[in-house]
């Protein structure tokens, strides 16, 4: 179904594009908030991803699964944004004018610890450097294979795992300070 | 061991073993996983609760649909292709025809080389004549109708398909009025106007006539007028007395209305796939996926072409608000005679008497009650009191 829809898509019918994508959207958008660290600029870039994935539909061979080539034109696309955004509109800029990258929404009772957990790894994403963070998010969050990652950032997979590596312990560093987690660990 | 079997086995809380301790001593990644197990097993759900923006759903759809029309060629571009490949045709059949006309020239010349210079001249002119006329004939109706069919074939498709653009890319212009009129007569200038607005295919949607007659009194009215004849119902409306205020608005829906439209196309074609991958699901999650989203496809569908209707009405019938003041009649009131005074002050003291009595009477029937009750409490008293003498 999925490659009946991309051959469509190539055609130029934007019906089948818009159902084929449909499913990718939250993906789409999931990854670009969590690497441009606020939504408007996560929304900006998921529009841009979206279109540019559209445009470069034919350059598509089939040669990795089509959610991996989508997760490359995006993270390609952060890369870009993050690369263009000016020095005063950085995450870090914000975040000393008062920005906080969590979400502050109200939860249940019942799911607030691992809410609590959840934003605060999403606060904590926002230290590590954006490199770290692309391949953190697609392989820890996303849950692609490191080959996969590897495709998607257009890096071997030797650099996807000591990224990775940085990228986890950066973040359970910040997660510790913040008093997740036991403080006194009696290692494994 | 492979990064993502040891991933799996971690974050699922199960027991290490020597090809994970092993596998963890050369990765380095798994090995800050291991560590930090604790701290970091809830990454994978952070995502869970993200909720997407409309506007972004929205947006990259319309961003699309706007990027597939523009690679579309357009009809001028057509056209100027067509053009282009009829000139090339025509080109190529002259340059054919000429070269024809050339070898009979040269042919002619080598037959007929005992001919007078004149001869010469008149053969190469008929050959020249012919070749004109084949060449004329090529681009006739004649030579080549079943071409020429085709090409106003195409042309008349052309025509059609223009006059299509030309109906797609009508305008949707939305004109409002508001107009205030200075009037002699309210009841004949309201009567115009409703017949006025009946007799063009329009509604009168509301009508208020306030005030005393010959007191200047005041009507508004908003009407529904047909779009095309609004501006000279405004004029005729203007003839009924004197404008003192006249006001109209233009709104072009267009952008809107056509956006709206492609929105709509494209659910259509939306829902119709749903609707085929609904007729193939097996899977009970799968058809309750789709359902869902062919409810809200339906939903949109509806929305917009509700929207789009709304538009077309206000396209097609323009409001318009009118108010209507009557002047006040300057003629000074004319004094009755004694005789007409006096009948009038005597209806008026009888109608003052008549009402008198009838608020007694209404006072008495609402006081019935009250009196009923202090007659009681009288009574009682009196009766204590003879009692009381008595002893």
């Amino acid at each position: 179904m999925e490659s009946s829809l991309i051959a469509a898509a190539k055609g130029g019918d934007a019906s089948a594009f818009e159902t084929l994508m449909g499913a990718y959207e939250r993906k789409v958008y999931a990854l670009c908030l969590r690497m441009m660290g606020n939504p408007h600029d996560g929304e900006d870039c998921a529009q841009e991803a979206m279109l540019r994935i559209w445009q470069r539909l034919s350059q598509y061979r089939g040669d990795s699964a089509f959610s991996t080539w989508v997760y490359r034109v995006t993270a390609s696309c952060c890369t870009d944004a993050l690369r263009r955004r000016r020095p005063q509109s950085s995450l870090e800029a914000m975040q000393e004018d008062g920005f906080d990258a969590r979400d502050d929404a109200p939860t249940p009772p019942e799911a607030h610890e691992a809410r609590e957990t959840q934003r605060a790894i999403a606060g904590a994403l926002a230290d590590v450097p954006a490199d770290m963070r692309s391949v953190f998010l697609l392989r820890d969050v996303h849950g692609l294979s490191v080959e996969d990652t590897a495709r998607a950032l257009g890096i071997s997979g030797g650099t996807v795992k000591s990224r990775l590596s940085r990228a986890r312990e950066k973040l359970a560093r910040s997660l510790r300070a913040q008093g997740f987690g036991p403080q006194n660990r009696d290692g494994r | 061991m492979r990064c993502e079997e040891f991933e799996r086995i971690i974050l699922s809380g199960g027991e290490i073993t020597p090809d994970m301790r092993d596998h963890a001593q050369h990765c380095a990644a798994c090995r800050a996983l291991e560590e930090n197990a604790d701290v970091l097993s809830g990454a994978r759900d952070m995502d869970r609760d993200v909720e997407v923006p409309a506007s972004f759903c929205r947006g990259w759809r319309a961003q699309v649909r706007r990027d597939a029309a523009m690679r579309r060629p357009s009809l001028r571009e057509r056209i100027s292709d067509g053009l282009a490949s009829l000139n090339r045709r025509m080109v190529l059949r002259g340059a054919a025809v000429a070269a024809c006309a050339l070898v009979l020239v040269g042919v002619g010349a080598q037959l007929g080389g005992r001919e007078s210079v004149s001869d010469t001249y008149s053969a190469k002119a008929r050959t020249a004549n012919y070749a004109l006329s084949s060449a004329g004939a090529a681009y006739g109706t004649s030579y080549d109708s079943a071409a020429m069919f085709a090409e106003e074939d195409s042309g008349e498709t052309e025509a059609r398909s223009l006059s299509d653009g030309a109906a797609q890319s009508e305008r949707k212009i939305v004109r409002t009025a508001q107009m205030s009129v200075e009037v002699e007569d309210m009841d004949a200038a309201v009567a115009a106007l409703q017949e006025r607005v009946q007799a063009l295919g329009g509604t009168v949607d509301s009508c208020e006539i306030s005030g005393r007659r010959g007191e200047g009194r005041w009507a508004s009215l908003t009407l529904s007028v047909p779009g095309g004849a609004l501006d000279g119902f405004l004029s005729g409306a203007g003839a009924l007395g004197t404008v003192t205020r006249e006001a109209s608005q233009t709104t072009d829906m267009t952008d809107t209305y056509y956006d709206n439209a492609s929105r709509l196309e494209s659910a259509r074609a939306q829902k119709q796939r749903l609707d085929e991958l609904y007729a193939q699901a097996q899977d009970m999650s799968d058809i309750i996926e789709i359902t869902d989203a062919i409810y809200d496809l339906q939903w949109e569908i509806d929305t917009l072409t509700g929207a789009n209707q709304r538009i077309d009405t206000r396209v097609a019938l323009s409001q318009v608000s009118i108010s209507l003041t009557e002047k006040a009649s300057d003629a000074p009131e004319e004094t009755p005679d004694l005789l007409t005074r006096v009948k009038e002050s005597a209806q008026d003291g009888v109608e003052a008497l008549a009402d008198f009595l009838e608020s007694l009477l209404l006072l008495i029937i609402w006081a019935l009650p009250w009196l009923v009750l202090i007659a009681a409490v009288v009574a009682v008293i009196a009766g204590i009191r003879r009692v009381r003498r008595r002893r």
